[in-house]
């Protein structure tokens, strides 16, 4: 691949450019390059390339340097000797791993980052990304190994090139860091903030956990009256209650991992549009976690086994069948003819609606994107906008596909500090996962607005999902504030209102070591056993929020 | 149905490892101080296996710590760089949490505060901790209520709770009240006379700065007993003829052999009946040294001018004392000469008398010999058994120069030696010592140690409050961390005068309050100084 600037000062990339050689010679094949050394003017001394790569790939840099360009090196550092290294040069000069190549690449790099992508190199580098990086890269193929950070850097190149300027609809933005600036448009709204945590008892290790909560920080920045400012709550959910009674309850086959992911998911949802409800004053609402989930594997048949949802519970939650209904079309019914609308993956469906088509902005933030869902919408969008063909867009996925490429690294490549995708459309759940009586309703699952951000150059950015009043009304702001909330926790480069409700949600340690575990276990197994609920209410006393309410809340008895 | 006035207000929650000496607990925002003697309710195994029971388990808060675990750091800078107030972002401010470490006291049961065990198992995490109402902390501090207590003041934040302590452990086991100028030792000296005055308990008071003169100024607040304000008067009688002996010893530098020999020659000639002062007893010394023959010529006139130079530095020291005596702030205080008190015990002590020695304008080794004299002499009437006079307790005022440790010159202090004795023998003959001091470190050590009660105000000297936490054997590390923090009035009482170390804020009683004496304003006496040039100045305007 060659990169260079053209004479009108944009960069030129050329993909498909190859190294060749003939008999002892090298010669680098390129119309692109061609084409700018044509209009290169004559006065055009140095040239510089930067070569690196393995034995497969390469990419090289091409600078057209300043004419005085080593007469400066040498007036600022003697001790370089650059006569030694025959430079400048009369014809060409190879300068390979020593330090006169260091100084004049870092030279060079600092006078254009853009061209020398100098942020990809402090990503890669950073020490919070080195390790996951080397556990990526050693399990890929060992033949692979050497050429994992070209190849990303080749792509990221290209990537960030047809991400920069070429299409209105889908580009990079820029958020310029100003705390003075940004804080004062946050004053006199008020931002939610949520997510859930588990209620795990350690002595019961063995145990999927029983119950979970939902927690809600709620704040008007600006605010001086810490009551008003600031509010809390926390909502636990025992899971016995939640679903419903036999024959539709949980069966002894219920895969309970999965039973849990698909109760989180769909109750913290929920709690965010009772929140919604209670509060009309909120600007907007951010989530832990992503606004819409692969939702295909929790079904009611075998080996998944997930129960239907409580239709009293349901209701106090301001969920009716006929709402249900009346929003998904084709509900199957099960064996007995009985309508699913209470199942999981219908009423997941119906959130997940009202969430995306809410008419305030909601979003959703992950922390480490794995996965390719961005990139592939990247890729279609480019396709579809005209600026890579199909090959060059199988080309870049085989590659994704072969080292195992996925939105944290390349996006982490791609992006600066500061820096943010266009929101692409995204559907997480392909119809043809999905159960065949399944799939009309998994149709209707609605695609969520993603981009990725980047608050810290040495971090890997975090996706963000948004709903589409945030996505198509504001989301330039919406991604300020994440940004700016992000700033705020730079080690962490993560917003900081969800790293408070995060651990506001988290159970204290201490409470579930003060519980006897011989009683917490009879209690749960029989409160979700037998639905007894005066049992259930206990669990609820026992996992529920008040110790810990007690202590953080100022304003509890 | 216990109410809420029985329990008290909770005020947090026991959590994280705990045993039957201390727990933390997260204290509920604003309820809990340091301080604070709070409850906690639990169960405890009952013995062999007999099952349990309810006890109430008390303690004292020792540590509290605040921290936000909502608040990065790394925000605040991050926000500084730009000037930019933490309330305008969604930062939150307002989870403070509060941690507190108990030490705890002991346990009772739930129906009876008055008996307290120590706990002997551990305190329950989860638990709720309260804040017990004053009645029920009264019960905890005193325990027996019917013991006599003299109030010293009450505990800090809680001025509901008075602190008494108890008096029969102090006049008989002695006591200490330790604090860097300032910090409230005089005014709480004065509290606990006045409580002995009201009991009409003999009391003794050795004074070297007038600080206790005023008691008689105020003499009107107490009908029921004698004040009566003494200087000292230096006598010799056939007891006590090696005196000025001694003083030679000490303020010169001391007879050779020879000289030694004449004057046990001369002494030995003198026939005393009963005292006479110390000035005369030179005359008649140097008389009969003047019918003594010696070899050498230099003897005799040696012993003479050693003689003669006790006699002018007494006299001088004398004066001095008069001089002060008569300044302004303390005319018409009816000073007397101290009474012999050897032969005149009672003129010191009798019930309801407070005698107050005035030992200013004395150097360092004639204020010790004058405690000495006195101290010695009422021990020896009380060790006697006559009954001649009643038990009495001894105020030692700047105690460091009395009762000295031993690189702070022992040697040269003639009273440490009967301090000694009535802080070991005391007990028995009810000859208790109240020491004040500002250089606790200063003291004698094991003369401190077996001070029975402690009360130990503002101190930030390392080196005292490391001293005070060796010789204490219930003060805890942070117990001494709190030292260096109080305010004048604040501080630990701790030992066998009560049931615990207490944190307290000891009573002013402003009208014992004199305004001449103690009054130290230097800058008004300044500005109305006679100038010698030009009548009265100015000064500072
Ligand atoms: N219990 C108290 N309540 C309020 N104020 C007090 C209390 N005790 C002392 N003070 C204030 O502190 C001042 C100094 O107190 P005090 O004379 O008792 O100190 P001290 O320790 O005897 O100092 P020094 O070592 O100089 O004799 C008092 O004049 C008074 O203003
Ligand atoms: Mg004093």
């Amino acid at each position: 691949m060659v990169k260079c600037r053209t004479t009108d000062g944009t960069i030129a990339l050329d993909p498909n450019a190859k190294l060749i050689r003939m008999k002892d010679e090298f010669f680098i094949k390129s119309q692109h390059l061609a084409a700018c050394i044509i209009a290169m003017p004559a006065t055009t001394k140095n040239v510089l390339f930067y070569f690196e790569g393995s034995k497969t790939e390469a990419r090289v840099v091409i600078h057209v340097a300043p004419t005085n360009f080593f007469a400066e090196l040498e007036r600022e550092d003697p001790t370089l000797r650059l006569q030694s290294f025959d430079l400048p040069p009369r014809t060409s000069a190879i300068i390979c791993g020593n330090r006169v190549a260091e100084v004049i690449y870092s030279r060079c790099a600092t006078t254009d980052v853009e061209l020398y992508a100098v942020h990809v190199g402090g990503f890669l580098d950073g020490p919070h990304i080195l390790v996951p990086l080397f556990n990526h890269v050693l399990s890929l193929r060992s033949d692979d190994h050497i050429d994992f950070p070209i190849v990303l850097r080749k792509l990221a190149d290209r990537l960030r090139h047809c991400l920069t300027g070429r299409t209105k609809s889908l580009a990079i933005q820029r958020i310029d860091k100003s705390h003075r600036d940004f804080w004062p448009t946050a004053q006199g709204q008020r931002f939610s903030f949520l997510d859930g945590g588990v209620a795990r008892i350690p002595a019961l290790a063995s145990l999927e956990p029983m119950a979970l909560r939902v927690g809600i920080y709620n704040v008007a920045p600006g605010d001086q009256i810490m009551e008003t400012r600031e509010q809390w709550s926390l909502t636990p959910y025992v899971l016995g209650d939640i679903v419903d009674q036999p024959p539709h309850g949980i069966r002894d086959t219920t895969d309970r991992k999965r039973l849990h992911e698909a109760a989180r998911y769909v109750l913290e949802l929920l709690t965010a549009l009772v929140h919604l409800e209670l509060k009309p004053d909120t600007s907007s609402l951010f989530i832990h976690g992503p606004l819409v989930n692969q939702f295909t594997m929790y079904d009611e048949g075998e080996p998944n086994n997930i129960p239907c949802m409580a239709a009293e519970f349901l209701a106090s939650m301001s969920v009716h069948r006929s709402a249900v209904m009346s929003e998904l079309l084709d509900i199957p019914p099960d064996s007995r003819n009985v309508s699913l609308w209470n199942q999981f993956m219908s009423i997941y469906g119906y959130v997940t609606n009202r969430i995306v088509n809410h008419a305030r902005p909601i979003a959703g933030v992950v922390e480490r994107p794995t996965g390719r869902h961005v990139t592939t919408a990247v890729l279609a969008a480019l396709v579809e906008d005209g600026i890579i063909n199909t090959d060059e867009s199988k080309d870049i996925d085989d590659l994704l596909l072969k080292f195992d490429i996925s939105d944290d690294f390349l996006f982490g490549c791609i992006l600066r500090s500061g820096e943010y995708l266009t929101p692409v459309e995204v559907s997480k759940n392909a119809v043809n996962r999905a159960r065949e009586h399944w799939r009309s309703v998994v149709a209707q699952y609605p695609p969520v607005y993603t981009s990725l951000i980047k608050t810290e150059e040495t971090r890997f950015p975090f996706r963000v999902e948004l709903n589409a009043t945030a996505a198509e009304v504001n989301s330039a702001y919406i991604m300020s504030l994440l940004y700016h909330t992000g700033r705020l926790l730079p080690q962490y480069a993560f917003p900081v209102g969800l790293d408070i409700v995060d651990k506001y949600a988290k159970v204290p340690d201490w409470l579930s070591r003060g519980i006897s575990a011989e009683l917490s276990g009879v209690i749960l197994r029989r409160a979700v056993n037998t639905g007894d609920a005066g049992l259930v209410s206990q669990v609820r006393q026992l996992l529920s929020g008040n110790p810990r309410d007690f202590f953080y809340r100022a304003d509890a008895n | 149905m216990v109410t809420k006035h029985e329990t008290g207000f909770k005020v947090g929650t026991v959590v994280g490892n705990t045993s039957p000496q201390e727990f933390s607990f997260i204290v509920k925002s604003f309820t809990a101080k340091l301080g604070d003697l709070v409850r906690v309710e639990m169960e405890i195994p009952v013995a062999e296996g007999q099952g349990r029971k309810q006890v109430l388990v008390w303690g004292r808060i020792v540590e509290l710590g605040r921290s936000n675990p909502f608040l990065p750091m790394e925000a605040g800078q991050e926000l500084a760089e730009e000037g930019v107030d933490l309330i305008s972002t969604v930062l939150s401010l307002s989870r403070d949490q509060v941690t507190g470490r108990v030490l705890v006291l002991g346990a009772t049961d739930v129906g009876n505060l008055k008996r307290i065990r120590p706990l002997n198992y551990p305190v329950s995490p989860g638990a709720v901790v309260y804040l017990p109402p004053a009645r029920a902390v009264r019960t905890i501090l005193t325990g027996d209520e019917t013991v006599h207590r003299l109030r010293l003041g009450s505990l800090i934040g809680r001025s509901d709770v008075p602190v008494g302590i108890k008096t029969n452990a102090i006049v008989a086991r002695h006591m200490a009240i330790l604090a860097m100028t300032g910090g409230g030792k005089t005014v709480a000296a004065r509290r606990i006379i006045r409580e002995l005055l009201d009991a009409r308990y003999p009391l003794v008071i050795l004074d070297p700065h007038g600080d206790y003169l005023g008691l008689w100024i105020k003499r009107k607040l107490f009908p029921r007993n004698s004040i009566c304000l003494f200087y000292p008067n230096l006598t010799v009688s056939e007891e006590n003829l090696s005196l000025v002996g001694y003083l030679v010893a000490q303020m010169t530098q001391g007879f050779t052999d020879a000289q030694r020999d004449k004057y046990s020659e001369a002494l030995g000639k003198i026939n005393l009946k009963g005292e006479v002062t110390v000035q005369r007893f030179v005359e008649l010394m140097m008389k009969k040294l003047g019918d003594t023959k010696s070899r050498h010529a230099g003897t005799i006139p040696a012993i003479k001018r050693a003689l003669r130079l006790v006699k002018g530095r007494l006299e001088a020291m004398e004066k001095s004392n008069e001089r002060l005596r008569k300044q302004a702030t303390l005319q018409g205080l009816p000073f007397e000469p101290m009474p012999d008190p050897r032969l005149d015990p009672t003129g010191f002590v009798r019930p309801g008398r407070a005698s107050v020695v005035y030992l200013g304008g004395y150097d360092h080794l004639t204020q010790s010999t004058i405690v000495a004299i006195v101290l010695e002499q009422l021990f020896n009437h009380r060790a006697s058994m006559e009954n001649r006079i009643p038990p009495f307790f001894a105020v030692v005022e700047e105690a460091h120069n009395f009762i000295p440790s031993r690189g702070e010159g022992q040697a040269e202090t003639p009273s440490v030696d009967v301090i000694k004795k009535l802080i070991t023998e005391g007990r028995k003959f009810g000859t208790g010592l109240l020491l004040i001091s500002q250089r606790p470190s200063r003291l004698d050590e094991t003369a401190l140690s077996q001070c029975n009660t402690f009360l130990i105000f503002r101190l930030v000297n390392p080196r005292d409050q490391g001293f005070v936490e060796k010789v204490m054997e219930n003060l805890t590390r942070s117990d001494s961390r709190l030292l260096p923090g109080f305010g004048p009035g604040q501080g630990i009482v701790s030992g066998q005068g009560v049931r615990f170390p207490l944190v307290i804020q000891v009573d002013f009683d402003s009208d014992l309050v004199t305004a001449a004496l103690g009054s130290e304003e230097f800058l008004k006496q300044a500005t109305e100084w006679e100038d010698p040039e030009r009548g009265v100045g100015r000064g500072l305007k």
